[in-house]
């Protein structure tokens, strides 16, 4: 395993990577070929005035200005436990609701845009639980109207934030099969939910069940609270952010899997080699990452990380004379959670869901343009 | 023939009389007297049309039950209102199918006569009080569907109730699905949603015309009475409603795709149960019911939003509704919704399927942004985010339209979000593209001046928010504006310079470039803008050596308007002006100086020219040209994109005979020039002469060469000096 690798700079190589927003950066970054090669660009340099024919067709050029704004939102750094409450796993257990009816199923992950007129009181919840049971019954056909049953409930947590819990069970068929469990929560997003007014934020929805309930409860999630609801698809970055989650906090000794998974696209599919996985001891991935990081439970950073992935690419190139830094990161399983570029999500222990709730969240809010608007639209309540 | 038969027949009068009278014989058969009556009454009836009283007389004998049922039939038949129907006689009407005394079919024919004659009823209150009474005709499978109609017409949001949904459902499941039934129940559902949750089949018309000969005698018979300013109202307003209205929402938009996946814009629905007051909202009318512009008038503070905001996008009426009534919340649904959709459709997971409904989507929103006159500042930040990754090609006239109701921004932030990924685009695409995307900086342009100069001051100034000129929330962000559509229009005018350089003065490019310049010559005078901006030297030159004649005196007309928007600020009180300094004034002059003296003067090479001139050459290399007269190759009759103009000019004011040759320069006249500048602007090239009557005073000796020149550099100088 490279321990030290002497490049210093790995792209940003997708779309949707990160580009510092703030007009000190110095790293500003363009991507810019359609092979996700981007070229870092010098700060200050001939931020010249000229516009001439000869360099118009380079791929890569810069505008008249330095380029001060970018529209992505995605953080450089993230920080793998939570400031308050999250220390150590033993006190995260006490204080968090049950979450166990997330943990080893295939999770759909959604995100959600405000949602609008959502009363919080019990009789509020309680009507919710009627009018999505009135919906399910609507959509099905006459013979099997009554046959879901579906139930709403609020999941309170200690500091007043609070998950929605949404159960639709089937009437013929004891037991889970066939019936759904879905989960609206905001854990720990920069937008609390409490700054609600016309507004609550609940950004992140994961689902378990079949599709045509979970296409009918987010068309009447849409319905009922004027809202969008999209499946969510991760980006590169967004699975070596849940990788580095995994190793960080995957060092304790219960866990079953020992190894870190990463499964690569293959650009063109050619005889019937689509995807190329990655196998390695969880123990060595993690003792790279410490290498390539000064503190990976706090301040972690994305170039810190596509160090990582590059260290483990120049290995498997070494190895096997295979570009994997050409290809996109597809899946990512770790002994703590699995992702895949799709959307689908597997907690795999209860002792970790809080994190990874939390993290989600916070990718579920970065695709969401509210945070500068929000505040004006709770002035603004009626 | 016919007119024996009315001599024959007896009048109004008598034959009413004769119903009126007691003792009358009622009988049928071989009572010639009331055949007569009856012929006469069909006669007047199908004419002229019957007077509310006589309406009322005849209801009264009818309800009377003096006669038999073939009689009856035919004078209900009778009853087509003149002008109006009077409520009584509607009342009475059915008062007298409650005692059950008249036989179904007369029933049912009073039932389809009120449903006929019901937009002409002159007050629907006591009738509507009724409706409990018409309600239990339901029952009856022959009445069914004409007071389904009726009740259709009449019903309103209090009468929507549990305890007639339930005999309409039981009805359903016992005979099947009746087009009426389900008419009426759809309605309930409109104005009530969650009483009903079955799901209902939708039918084309829910209620079938059965009577269109009796509809079409009556339309007639008010047309001919209707005053003729009246007719046309009424024509627009007043129709017997047939068809079903809840399917065809809007009129003004296209029928809606049969799939349900083409079309990603929220159908208007209404879900009862999120009002948290019901009381509050019984009075509120869903839009599906607004038929014409006046209902909305009149409605308009009634319309209730449908659930999901987003579905404006799909009602003009509702558009106007947002529009009338701004609420923050709404503006941000919509917001909220449009930037996810578009998002998920355009970056997230863009597809060759989905593309047909983003762009039926992109049309609404365009649509909608320019009924509104303000952008969806989602939707701009959404574009921020999908111009980064545009490939240029996709839904390319929809996202150049919606870049143009941009909001106003610090130049750098436009620049850097909006500018820079379209100049990209720019200079790799071909001269089309290039075109587009010079109409659309265009119209951005015109936005920012237009529209959001105006709001932007208008934030700036009030210090409490104001959402008079806005729908949605601005932003009182301080910055200085003016400055920022400076560099916008200093950023085109490069532009149009690397780009007509690349396209080798294309004239297309050209047009576009001139369609921007023309307007910033109106940013002083039409916009009230303190900024001028004149077109760059290349531009100039570029144009004015164009083959193109219109080219030519586009561009004449824009150095002429700049000269305008100059002493036109000049006259203001002093304010912060920008795109005023001497040395942009000094170029500016340059190009003045050069294009008078090639058009006019006809000294392009002379010798002492001006450093900055274009005409600054040599005298050797102009010598080795071997061009004889080489400063007169650019004047008004030898000027290339001029040379087609002079010709038909020359032959038509030239004697017959002589060869069709421009005269040198010493011997034109000063009426030769006025005459050729006059044939000129009737060429459709006035731009020239404005050009030249502005920045060239012509003396009043005959050869003006001594003139002109003098006067036309003071001109420009003493205009411009500051």
């Amino acid at each position: 395993m490279p321990e030290d690798v002497d490049t210093p700079d790995h792209d940003t190589s997708t779309p949707g990577t990160a580009v510092s927003d703030t007009p000190a950066s110095e790293r500003n970054t363009y991507r810019s070929t359609r092979f996700g090669t981007g070229v870092r660009d010098t700060p200050g340099g001939e931020g010249g005035t000229s516009l001439s024919v000869s360099r118009l067709n380079r791929t890569l050029q810069k505008g008249h200005l330095q380029r001060r704004y970018t529209p992505y939102r995605t953080p450089r750094t993230r920080s793998m436990v939570s400031p308050a409450t999250d220390r150590t796993n033993t006190q995260e257990v006490d204080a968090q609701p049950d979450w166990s009816g997330l943990v080893r199923c295939s999770l759909s992950v959604y995100h959600v845009t405000p949602l609008y007129r959502y009363r919080w009181d019990k009789a509020g919840v309680k009507q919710l639980s009627g009018a999505l049971s009135l919906h399910l019954a609507q959509l099905a056909t006459a013979a099997d109207a009554n046959m879901y049953k579906a139930a709403v409930t609020v999941k309170e947590d200690t500091d007043e934030s609070f998950a929605l819990e949404i159960t639709v069970k089937r009437r013929d068929t004891p037991g889970r099969s066939g019936s759904l469990y879905a989960v609206l929560c905001n854990v720990e997003g920069e937008v609390s939910q409490t700054e609600q007014g016309a507004f609550s934020v609940l950004p992140l929805l994961l689902m378990t069940g079949p599709a045509t309930l979970q296409n009918a409860v987010v068309s009447w999630l849409e319905q009922r609270f004027d809202c969008r609801v999209c499946p969510m698809s991760f980006q590169s970055s967004d699975l070596l952010w849940a990788m580095a989650l995994g190793l960080v906090r995957g060092n304790s000794g219960k866990v079953k899997q020992q190894t870190l998974d990463l499964q690569y696209d293959v650009p063109l599919k050619e005889a019937g080699l689509d995807k190329i996985s990655l196998q390695i001891p969880v123990k060595l991935a993690q003792a790279l990452l410490n290498s390539v990081s000064e503190d990976t439970e706090n301040g972690l950073q994305l170039d810190e990380l596509h160090l990582f992935r590059q260290a483990l690419e120049t290995h498997v190139f070494d190895y096997f004379k295979i570009h994997l830094d050409m290809m996109k990161l597809s899946l990512v399983a770790t002994p703590v959670l699995f992702v895949d570029k799709v959307g689908r999500l597997k907690i795999l222990s209860v002792d970790h869901v809080h994190a990874v709730l939390r993290m989600m969240t916070s990718f579920a809010l970065e695709r969401s343009p509210l945070t500068a608007c929000l505040k004006a639209a709770n002035e603004s309540r009626l | 023939m016919a007119e024996e038969a009315t001599r024959q027949l007896p009048n109004l009068e008598d034959s009413l009389s004769y119903f009126t009278d007691e003792s009358a014989s009622t009988k049928v058969r071989g009572n010639i007297k009331l055949q007569l009556a009856l012929e006469g009454i069909e006669q007047h009836a199908q004419n002229k049309g019957l007077s509310p009283d006589t309406i009322l007389s005849l209801t009264q004998v009818i309800t009377s039950g003096k006669f038999a049922d073939s009689t009856n039939s035919r004078l209900v038949k009778c009853l087509i209102p003149a002008t109006t129907v009077p409520e009584e006689a509607a009342v009475r009407a059915i008062s007298w199918m409650c005692t059950n005394k008249p036989s179904k079919n007369v029933q049912a024919l009073l039932l389809r006569w009120l449903v006929l004659v019901y937009d002409l009823i002159d007050g629907k209150d006591k009738l509507h009080a009724l409706y409990g009474v018409l309600f239990f005709f339901i029952q009856s499978d022959v009445l069914c569907p004409h007071v389904c109609h009726l009740l259709y017409l009449l019903t309103r949001k209090q009468d929507v109730r549990l305890f007639r949904v339930r005999p309409l459902l039981d009805m359903q499941t016992r005979v099947g699905a009746q087009p009426h039934v389900t008419g009426l129940l759809s309605l309930y559902k409109l104005y009530r949603p969650e009483l009903i949750n079955v799901p209902l089949k939708t039918h084309r018309v829910f209620f079938k015309q059965t009577d269109k000969a009796w509809a079409a005698l009556i339309r007639q018979v008010q047309l001919r009475n209707c005053p003729r300013e009246e007719r046309d109202q009424w024509l627009k307003t007043t129709q017997i409603p047939i068809t079903n209205l809840i399917n065809d929402v809007d009129p003004t938009t296209e029928p809606r795709a049969k799939k349900a996946k083409l079309d990603c814009i929220p159908a208007i629905e209404y879900s009862g149960c999120l009002d948290q007051n019901t009381t509050a909202q019984s009075d509120k009318v869903p839009v599906q019911l607004v038929g014409s512009f006046q209902e909305l008038l009149n409605n308009l503070d009634n319309l209730e939003l449908p659930s999901q905001a987003a579905a404006v996008l799909r009602s003009q009426y509702l558009q106007h509704l947002v529009s009338c009534h701004p609420q923050q919340h709404v503006a941000h649904r919509i917001g909220y919704w449009l930037y996810r959709t578009l998002h998920q459709d355009l970056v997230d997971c863009p597809s060759a399927s989905t593309k047909p409904r983003v762009e039926k989507l992109l049309k609404a929103l365009i649509n909608f942004t320019d009924f509104l006159q303000e952008g969806v500042p989602l939707c701009e930040m959404f574009l921020w985010e999908y111009l980064f990754t545009w490939n240029g090609l996709d839904h390319r006239p929809q996202i150049l339209q919606l870049i143009t109701r941009s909001r106003l921004h610090p130049f750098q932030r436009l620049n850097d979000y909006v500018l820079e990924p379209l100049r990209r685009l720019f200079f790799t695409s071909r001269v089309h593209c290039k075109c587009q995307i010079l109409a659309c900086l265009t119209e951005l342009l015109r936005n920012h001046v237009s529209v959001e100069w105006a709001r932007h001051q208008q934030t700036q100034n009030s210090e409490e928010e104001t959402t008079s000129l806005s729908l949605f929330p601005v932003d009182s962000e301080v910055f200085p504006a003016l400055q920022s559509i400076q560099e916008l229009v200093f950023y085109v005018d490069r532009l149009c310079v690397v780009g007509l350089q690349q396209e080798d003065g294309h004239a297309m490019l050209m047009h576009y470039t001139l369609g921007f310049f023309e307007l910033v010559t109106q940013l002083q005078r039409r916009f009230d803008i303190p900024l001028v901006h004149a077109p760059s030297a290349p531009i100039v030159y570029m144009a004015m050596f164009d083959t193109n004649a219109l080219t030519v005196a586009r561009i004449c007309a824009i150095m002429y308007g700049f000269r305008e928007e100059v002493t036109s600020l000049k006259q203001k009180p002093v304010q912060e002006s920008y795109g005023f300094t001497s040395s942009s004034i000094r170029k500016f002059n340059n190009c003045i100086l050069d294009i008078c003296d090639a058009l006019w003067r006809c000294k392009a090479f002379s010798s002492g020219k001006n450093e900055a001139s274009v005409f600054h050459v040599p005298k050797s290399v102009v010598k080795q040209t071997g061009i004889e007269g080489v400063g007169e190759s650019f004047s008004l009759y030898n000027h290339i994109a001029l040379q087609g103009f002079t010709h038909t000019f020359l032959q038509k004011s030239l004697p017959p005979g002589t060869p069709i040759t421009p005269r040198p320069r010493s011997r034109q006249s000063t009426q030769d020039r006025s005459a050729y500048l006059d044939f000129l602007t009737s060429q459709g090239l006035e731009g020239i002469q404005g050009f030249i009557s502005s920045f060239i005073k012509v003396g009043k000796s005959s050869t003006p060469s001594s003139a002109a020149p003098s006067t036309a550099s003071s001109t420009a100088t003493s205009a411009y000096s500051t």
